[in-house]
């Protein structure tokens, strides 16, 4: 038992070192679950942090290689079987994606590196009246 | 977005609040009368066409019912009906059939379209205390010289401020690139196509297209917009920047005349496009006529996954030179708008008519930035030619002609300082649903903000906006711009 918690407890030290906020699943917006449940799958835009204090210009080749490094993170911690990664921007730091099992949308939601999980929603131009 | 907390304005709204008589509001109504007052009412043509023996189709602007609620309050849609009904009503039974035509009524505008087809009709019209201006409707083939002068931007045309060497980005169901108005304007098109199912929307099939013909317009959406945004006379009347450059980016399909999308992580991905292009494109405004189904009130940033992503590209956009503009859409909200316009560094723009009334169907809320003109535009059309659309997807593209006017003439100008040119009028309009002024697009925005060095964009800009002529709280308002990366807002 106390080596669990000294573990835990490494994992929390190791964690704030890295300077990430922990969100656990407080990011993950049940609607997300609710897709997968119903339709075996979720497309789903997955925000990601950057370190705490981690300052480059925007679209600088530095800021550019910290998002691939966090998007590299945060899908080398997911089973391939359970995210299928279908969009990897090069300057925001965000992965488009589907999910194809709630263990992979937990850890997905749990990874520290994670900001929100949500649904990839529709929209559309608009026009009020055709004349 | 806009930021500005005018509370001012507020009691405009609390002052209308649930109980209030159904009317127009007595400050703003004018005597009736006739001489100069009159004639003030009555916009350019209209004598001449009925001199002319022919009947003037016009558009008749009233003034709107008090049925607001408080501030943030939604608006009671069967009030507002109500009151326009009543509005409308009245100046019917005081003008008389033989007077006025009715060609159309609205349900919640106030406004009416019809016929007039004598001087003596045309004076006792304007006369009415319920009128606020009579004006062509310009919607059966005036172009878009009128919302172009409308906006002040055809004054710059004439000194030879057209757009020449701005390049302007459109993301859209693309842009019909052989149309002779667009002729040898269109630098760069990319195509971010992920369909229903996975199935992919650009031209050759795939999800993923660039260079010539990726951006093709299948719909008419997009072609409709570049051409309000930056179409020559070659098909009528110009553009806002008709000499400008564009780059056309299909991101929408042909699933109706105004295109949808089936994953806002593709927007993102045209955004993301630009960033990593923008040191070849060196784009300085970005369209989006579209919008999420859903809506959001106050700014949006950190609401979803795919709003961060989004604010995040258009922060590192706008630090790179490039602002963008889109569309509030088109719900009738009073409260809320869709995504990308509801981002706090996205230029958010409503509609208005050419009479400077805010329509019914164009969302509005505290975020809201500007109005421009978005009823009854004609614009391009796919295969040559023109149509006639409205909403704020006509509203948007004006915004994004006028950001490109002024980075003509101020090439050093930043990302956020032309935001903050956008958003400075000497008009000031007052939306109906919610009470609250907005600056009306003016390309001509006198005086200018001045020229900041080069460098970083200003961490923080203030605009005054004011209606020549009065000193009331109502006509000044001061907003606070906090530009600050998405990093700093985590």
């Amino acid at each position: 038992m106390s080596q669990v918690l000294i573990a835990g407890l490494a994992g929390a030290i190791l964690i704030a070192g890295c300077g990430y906020p922990h969100r656990g699943n407080a990011g993950l917006n049940p609607e997300v679950m609710e897709a997968l449940r119903s339709d075996g799958r979720a497309n789903v835009v997955v925000a990601l942090a950057l370190p705490a204090g981690f300052d480059a210009e925007p679209g600088s080749d530095r800021s550019r290689a910290e998002i691939a490094r966090v998007q590299e993170d945060v899908l080398g911690a997911i089973d391939p079987g359970d995210f299928e990664l279908r969009v990897r921007f090069v300057a925001v730091p965000a992965l488009a994606g589907t999910v194809l099992s709630e263990p992979g949308l937990r850890a997905l939601a749990a990874h520290p590196q994670v900001l929100r999980v949500d649904l990839d929603v529709e929209g559309g131009g608009s026009e009020e009246e055709r004349q | 977005m806009n930021r500005l907390v005018p509370a001012a304005f507020v009691l405009i709204g609390l002052a209308a609040c649930d109980g209030a008589p159904l009317g127009t509001a007595p400050s703003d109504r004018s005597p009736p009368g006739t001489g100069q007052d009159t004639a003030a009412r009555i916009g350019p043509g209209v004598a001449e066409a009925i001199a002319a023996g022919d009947v003037a189709r016009v558009v008749i602007a009233l003034h709107p019912p008090t049925v607001i609620g408080g501030h943030g309050a939604a608006v009671d849609q069967a009030r507002l009906v109500r009151g326009v009904t009543e509005v409308v009503d009245g100046l019917l039974a005081r003008v008389g059939a033989e007077d006025l035509r009715v060609v159309r009524r609205f349900a919640a505008v106030p406004a009416l379209a019809g016929t007039v087809a004598s001087q003596a009709a045309l004076s006792r019209l304007a006369a009415d205390e319920a009128v606020v201006r009579v004006d062509l409707d310009v919607g059966g083939g005036g172009g878009l010289s009128s919302s172009v002068a409308q906006i002040g931007a055809t004054s710059r045309h004439a000194e030879g401020n057209d757009g020449a060497g701005v390049t302007v980005a459109i993301l859209d169901t693309g842009v019909d690139t052989g149309h002779p108005a667009l002729s040898g304007r269109i630098v760069h098109e990319a195509c971010f196509g992920m369909g229903a199912g996975g199935a992919g929307f650009c031209p050759g099939g795939g999800t993923r297209q660039t260079g010539p013909g990726a951006a093709m317009d299948d719909a008419g959406h997009g072609t409709h917009v570049v051409g309000i945004m930056a179409g020559s006379d070659a098909a009528g009347a110009a553009g806002v920047a008709p000499a400008a450059n564009i780059v056309a980016i299909k991101v929408m399909d042909d699933c109706s005349f105004a295109g949808c999308f089936y994953a806002f992580s593709e927007i993102v991905a045209a955004l993301d496009y630009l960033i990593e292009n923008q040191e070849t494109l060196n784009v300085r405004a970005i369209n989006m006529s579209l919008g999420t189904g859903g809506l959001f009130t106050g700014a949006c940033d950190e609401t979803t996954a795919f709003n961060l992503a989004a604010a995040h590209a258009v922060s590192t956009l706008r630090s790179l030179g490039a602002v963008a503009v889109a569309s509030s859409m088109n719900n009738g909200s009073a409260t809320q708008m869709a995504s990308p316009a509801c981002l706090s560094e996205v230029v958010a723009v409503g509609a208005v008519t050419s009479a400077d009334v805010v329509p019914e169907f164009s969302n509005a809320n505290l975020e809201t930035d500007l109005v421009a003109p978005g009823v009854t535009i004609t614009s391009l059309a796919v295969g040559g030619g023109t149509r006639i659309a409205s909403g704020t997807s006509m509203a948007a593209p004006h915004a994004s002609g006028c950001a490109a006017l002024f980075a003509q003439t101020q090439p050093r100008l930043s990302a956020s300082g032309l935001a903050t040119r956008l958003r400075t009028s000497p008009v000031v309009v007052t939306d109906s649903k919610n009470g609250l002024p907005y600056p009306r697009l003016d390309c001509v925005a006198d005086p200018a903000p001045p020229e900041p060095e080069p460098g970083p964009p200003d961490p923080e800009t203030t605009t005054r906006v004011e209606r020549p002529g009065s000193s009331t709280a109502r006509n000044r308002f001061e907003s606070r711009l906090h530009i600050q990366g998405i990093r700093q807002q985590r």
